[in-house]
């Protein structure tokens, strides 16, 4: 069973964001990189990068396949994490603490009202292993 | 980790010498179809040959279809990726592709090109990683 933590907010291609004021980190869930399996290289977007919201922004490559993330909210990025570049196994030993892709600063924070919740993500996810 | 060999190609017997598996052809058995291909590559060299690849850095995995290129100022498309993933044991990203033979030797630095960016790489000898004593 995959690890839903209830202090994020879920979008349903699998991207988590974690809001603290005005920005949000973004990462990938627990499910996700379980459905990837090993992950082995990340590609970040620029740090000032203007994203609307489910822009494609970041490539995660397992020895399985390549995946595009799609930024969950909009506004630009203020930081993102070398770590993950540097060390992909990150995302799947910790994918919501030293597994995160970037900071964004929210430029439309309604966005966050319109992810979904950790039980429908769990409900989601339950579903898609059915 | 051994790589198999590219069965899409092989199995199109045309392919066998571009393979380096013309050990395992006969042209001097009787016709068999494709026969006058095989005889024509030998007398005359094939056009391209299958090598083995090492990415030089930390890359994106290369994978079949992925275009290879001559690592040049002038791009020239020698050809593209038949297999290839992140070797766990070499720590790098490992494939194997068909150059014409003039790229095949050892050590010709090539690109290969990854989601429209081109990465650095190098033919290398097979096998990719032999088990340390």
């Amino acid at each position: 069973m995959s690890n839903v933590p209830s202090d994020l907010k879920y979008a349903k291609s699998h991207e988590w964001v974690r809001v603290s004021g005005e920005i949000a980190t973004v990462g990938i869930t627990d499910h996700a990189q379980h459905e990837l399996t090993d992950v082995v290289f990340v590609e970040l977007p620029e740090k000032g990068r203007v994203l609307k919201a489910g822009d494609a922004c970041a490539v995660v490559e397992s020895v399985k396949t390549a995946s595009d993330i799609y930024s969950p909210v909009s506004g630009e990025i203020t930081e993102i994490n070398n770590a993950v570049v540097d060390n992909p196994a990150l995302v799947n030993t910790e994918p919501y603490s030293g597994g995160w892709f970037y900071k964004i600063k929210l430029s439309h924070p309604q966005e966050v009202n319109a992810l979904l919740a950790p039980a429908q993500y769990s409900t989601q996810i339950s579903g898609a292993a059915a | 980790m051994r790589l198999s060999f590219p069965c899409g190609r092989i199995g199109r017997r045309k392919f066998l010498f571009e393979a380096g598996l013309g050990f395992f052809v006969s042209l001097d058995k009787g016709e068999f179809i494709g026969r006058p291909v095989l005889a024509e590559q030998k007398a005359k060299g094939v056009r391209k040959k299958l090598v083995a690849f090492k990415m030089a850095d930390k890359s994106a995995p290369p994978r079949p279809h992925y275009p290879i290129w001559n690592a040049d100022p002038n791009p020239q498309r020698l050809g593209e990726v038949v297999s290839g993933t992140q070797s766990p044991s070499l720590g790098i990203g490992i494939g194997l592709g068909y150059v014409p033979p003039d790229f095949s030797r050892s050590q010709t630095p090539i690109e290969i090109e990854i989601r429209g960016k081109r990465a650095a790489a190098l033919v290398v000898p097979k096998p990719f990683y032999r088990k340390p004593d």
